[in-house]
């Protein structure tokens, strides 16, 4: 059972809250990958889903960039091959210079005919977030990106997370159950527990002093690493 | 070597061929929809595209001479309108090949379907992708193994199909006789020697075939 309602501007939320909680169907509702049974999700002006005048927008046409956790680089296709299917179409020359500009923003130089297999987890999920953001996307929708990745990758990542935020001034979503991440991360922290927000607010109001007990329960165990990241 | 057993060489992988051309077609889009879709009756479709692959393959030839013979079920309005009848044909003998080989090719690609991750998927739809462009992009060429296995082994069913074709394309020296049916001939007339180089022949081609289809079904996982 999911019953959740937020909102957020130009801005870097995170869903944050322990596995299960519903974070990723949420994600998976605003992409159009799931069906919510009541409701209505926009994305700006645009009406998405709306149970009640029945508007149910397909995937293909919400303009969302989703990036998944992992193994999501098309493995028959070379990087640039991959970052190019992010386009829905446009001339070859144009297309070849898009791809071209993502791959110098995403660092990717030199691997552009290698394939997903032949790479590193970081380099497989620059290549997923070129992909995503290659056809300007409303928003983007990051879940769990970077959790299978190593704590250094990961910390590279959040860097390039930031520079996404500033190169494309996109609005993006990102689920997380890593609270550094979270913290470091938000504009804004909308907090789930069984399905349901129990809090919202900005990072420094939802870690500083918490309210729920849900949300005190999991600062307490994960307190010192909070602590040894101020 | 002997011309009836060039004959019946020639005209199997004729009609082997145009089966598992057509088998590749209709087993993709079949195999397709099973695995991608739910609908009511999805259960007997599944049935239905199987039996052919546990039923006697006299009884498929049967139900084929209900559908295709001369006063059959569709055969008597292609007769009344053109005056010809697939029965005993050679296209007779690659309906029937298609007929028992599509199971395997439906099976196989199916299970290969099936095993393309779903993120993959809508990571495509989500990029704006329509389902024709994801499935043609990134299902089928992620299931590519699968589908030559599944061809492979359909190819390897339609060379050795007896019992079907004989039902419905007799065994007409020169005219519908393939390799099994003249296996059968040969033996039944004691010309032991020509039916050995069939034979041998048989064995070592679908042992190659089999070895192909095990190599590339491993891979796939």
């Amino acid at each position: 059972m999911l019953d959740v309602s937020w909102e957020m501007d130009n801005e870097l939320l995170v869903l944050f809250g322990p596995s299960g909680a519903g974070k990723s169907l949420t994600l998976q509702m605003i992409a159009g990958l799931i069906e919510p049974d009541e409701g209505f999700i926009f994305s700006g002006k645009k009406i998405l889903f709306d149970r009640t005048t029945a508007i149910n927008i397909p995937p293909q046409q919400r303009s969302l960039g989703y990036v998944f956790q992992d193994r999501v680089a098309f493995p028959h296709m070379t990087v640039r091959e991959n970052i190019d299917y992010g386009l829905i179409n446009g001339h070859k020359v144009d297309r070849e210079r898009k791809v071209s500009e993502m791959i110098k923003l995403f660092h990717l130089e030199g691997l552009e005919s290698k394939y997903p297999g032949e790479m590193s987890g970081g380099q497989k999920q620059r290549v997923t977030l070129a992909r995503a953001l290659i056809g300007r996307p409303d928003a983007l929708l990051l879940d769990e990106p970077f959790s299978a990745l190593d704590t250094v990758l990961r910390t590279e990542m959040r860097q390039l997370l930031h520079y996404i935020r500033q190169q494309f001034n996109t609005p993006i979503i990102l689920v997380t159950h890593d609270m550094l991440e979270a913290y470091s991360m938000a504009d804004k922290v909308v907090v789930y527990s069984g399905g349901q927000v129990v809090q919202i607010g900005t990072p420094t109001q939802i870690f500083g002093g918490a309210s729920n007990p849900d949300v005190d329960l999991f600062l307490a165990l994960n307190y010192p690493i909070l602590m040894a990241h101020r | 070597m002997d011309s009836t057993i060039l004959f019946s060489l020639r005209l199997s992988l004729q009609v082997a061929v145009v089966a598992t051309l057509a088998v590749m077609v209709v087993g993709v889009y079949v195999a397709y929809i099973l695995a991608r879709r739910d609908f009511r009756g999805k259960e007997f479709v599944d049935i239905l595209f199987t039996l052919p692959l546990v039923l006697p393959p006299t009884v498929t030839g049967y139900y084929l001479i209900i559908l295709f013979g001369r006063n059959g079920f569709f055969g008597r309005y292609i007769y009344s309108l053109t005056g010809w009848s697939i029965m005993f044909t050679w296209y007779a003998a690659a309906l029937a090949s298609f007929v028992v080989a599509l199971p395997l090719m439906v099976k196989t690609t199916r299970a290969a379907f099936e095993s393309v991750d779903k993120s993959l998927i809508d990571a495509s739809y989500t990029l704006g992708h329509t389902e024709l462009k994801t499935a043609l992009r990134v299902i089928i060429p992620i299931a590519k193994r699968g589908i030559i296995a599944g061809a492979i082994l359909s190819f390897a069913r339609a060379l050795g199909e007896f019992g079907a074709t004989l039902m419905v394309a007799g065994n007409i020296p020169g005219k519908t006789s393939t390799m099994p049916l003249t296996i059968y001939s040969l033996a039944n007339s004691g010309e032991w020697s020509k039916a050995n180089i069939l034979v041998i022949f048989f064995t070592c081609m679908s042992g190659a075939f089999l070895y192909i289809a095990n190599k590339l079904s491993k891979r796939l996982i």
